[in-house]
């Protein structure tokens, strides 16, 4: 573990490298190196079973890779050397890694017996100690955003499944996390919804993940939403001049998923845009404005690991 | 045979009011009790830390494998004879208290165990540690799961507090042995005395079932 300086825009805000997994004697993940830039939408492609999943739950410290380095806003977990830490080390480093990530689940997995809006409060209010009536008022304007605010009091079992799933992103949103990694962001609502929802976890977030079918037009949607506009005909999908958000394809993404599979990470061209990624990473392209991090992230959290779950003294 | 009436209702006064002074009482407190030390117990068996794990693992196999009687008489009689002497009243919350923590362990354990991993997984995403997990995500669900066999180890501990009328205490069976001892009305008072049980423990399911909607209402459930 070393934890390196903050980001610049120059720093990659989350680098996977040399990351492997197997399950038993079923290799997973195969020195999968990927990096992500501030700005980034990344799509990974492939077939069912080949590690998507699985790849995702290391970024956020819930499965523990056999090897590789993840580096997300300036934490570094190298998960090699996890493996022969102490327990209460190896908790405390992927305490630090979640810290700066978040995720909606493939199958939501919502607190069932909170509402709405506790959902989406616990994280703020309960581990970032924020006041109250500041976690809930941005609660609600972020469930306005996804056409939720009728909801807030409901119990999850109450809502539909597209529901939960909204719900499950904006309960990542609210966590403000670096790279938000929101995954199956959504079913297909109304396409005003759909697009409001899209907005959401664009704008307040710095960064989000999607996975589902369909949303190859995801980040696309989201420069159309932001900017009012698809990028035309040649224009790169890098470009930025159009939009806040820009959309590119990761910059190095070797290795391999599954043995076998055609997995790639890819960016999907707006030709080919039919074809499903199984979830995106985006990550908003504006340096945060001030120097000392993000102005809404929490000061308590310290993005150093190795102090970050100690108390004050 | 014929029943003495007015007995009957001239015992039932000083039996309710041994009861309430003594038998409910006795009860709640041990539950209490023993649900602290089956929470602790019912975590220790899941700490990744050897050690504890194994000695929680002997105190339930313990508890579990001999008799309620032999602990009230262990803690009451036996105890003295290494200089710890302990009044009637206290022995018996010891003694019901460790039962029930060493029964509702595995129930405690079992139903933290039942609660979806993703729940476990949706906490630490949040950003909570093991601990705030268990207390905010984990505990709340696992005691819906747990209310319906905790309520029956709640209405078998009101009637082991029975037994405690062998180490003298004053509950209400040990009042129902006085009386039948001095009118020589042994049925009467013995039947009388399981009626009050009863009654008891019928109060007690009609909570459980308030205790068991409470709990739902959260949750889609099949009825
Ligand atoms: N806990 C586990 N134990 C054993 N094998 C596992 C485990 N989790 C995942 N796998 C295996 O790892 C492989 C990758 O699973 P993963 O969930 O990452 O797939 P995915 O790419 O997300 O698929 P999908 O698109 O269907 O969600 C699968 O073959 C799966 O069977
Ligand atoms: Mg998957």
């Amino acid at each position: 573990m070393s934890p390196s300086p903050a980001n610049t825009p120059a720093e990659p805000l989350l680098s996977v490298s040399a990351v492997s997994k197997a399950f038993g004697d079923h290799q997973v993940l195969r020195a999968v190196d990927l990096e992500v830039a501030r700005g980034e939408v990344v799509a990974i492609i492939g077939a069912s079973g080949s590690g998507k999943t699985t790849l995702l739950r290391s970024l956020n410290g819930l499965e523990t890779p056999d090897a590789g380095v993840v580096t997300a806003g300036g934490v570094a977990v190298d998960f090699g050397a996890l493996a022969a830490a102490k327990p209460a080390l190896a908790d405390r480093q992927r305490a630090a890694l979640r810290d700066k990530s978040a995720m909606v689940f493939q199958h939501y997995h919502l607190f069932p017996h909170r509402t709405v809006l506790q959902n989406v409060t616990e994280g703020p209010i309960v581990v970032q100690k924020r006041p109250r009536e500041e976690a809930e008022r941005e609660a609600y304007a972020l469930l306005k955003r996804v056409g939720l605010s009728d909801k807030a009091d409901a119990y999850p079992h109450r809502l539909s499944g597209g529901q939960q799933q909204r719900v499950g992103i904006v309960r990542a949103l609210a966590l403000k996390p670096e790279p938000a990694a929101v995954r199956r962001a959504h079913v297909r609502p109304r396409s005003g919804t759909r697009r409001r929802c899209v907005a959401a976890h664009a704008r307040p977030c710095r960064g989000g993940m999607d996975h589902g079918r369909g949303h190859a037009r995801t980040p696309i949607r989201t420069r159309g939403c932001h900017a009012g506009g698809l990028p035309g005909r040649g224009q790169r999908a890098g470009d930025r001049s159009a939009t806040r958000y820009s959309v590119s394809r990761a910059r190095s993404a070797r290795g391999s998923l599954s043995a076998g599979s055609r997995t790639r990470c890819k960016w999907q061209s707006p030709r080919r845009r039919r074809r499903c990624p199984q979830w995106a990473l985006m990550v908003p392209s504006r340096p945060s404005a001030r120097p000392g991090g993000h102005p809404r992230w929490n000061p308590r959290r310290t993005p150093d690991v190795a102090h970050s779950r100690q108390p004050k003294e | 045979m014929t029943i003495d009436w007015p007995l009957f209702w001239d015992s039932v006064g000083p039996l309710a009011a041994a009861a309430i002074a003594g038998t409910i009482p006795l009860a709640l407190v041990s539950f209490a009790l023993g649900m602290v030390l089956a929470v602790a117990a019912a975590l220790a068996r899941l700490s990744r830390n050897r050690l504890i794990a194994g000695v929680a693992r002997l105190y339930i196999s313990v508890i579990r494998g001999t008799p309620l009687l032999v602990h009230l008489f262990v803690v009451f009689y036996g105890l003295p004879s290494l200089g710890l002497t302990i009044d009637p009243w206290p022995s018996a919350i010891i003694a019901l208290s460790l039962n029930v923590g060493g029964y509702a362990a595995e129930v405690v354990r079992a139903a933290i165990l039942s609660v979806d991993k993703g729940q476990w997984e949706a906490a630490y995403m949040v950003g909570m540690p093991r601990r705030t997990a268990l207390r905010r995500v984990i505990l709340p669900q696992a005691a819906r799961v747990a209310t319906p066999p905790l309520s029956n180890t709640f209405i078998s501990l009101v009637k082991d507090t029975s037994l405690t009328s062998l180490i003298l205490v004053s509950e209400m069976f040990r009042k129902s042995q006085e009386i039948a001892a001095f009118t020589q009305e042994f049925m009467l008072l013995y039947v009388e005395a399981g009626l009050l049980y009863w009654v008891i423990c019928l109060a007690l399911s009609t909570g459980q079932s308030a205790m068991e909607r409470r709990l739902d209402r959260h949750v889609a459930v099949a009825r």
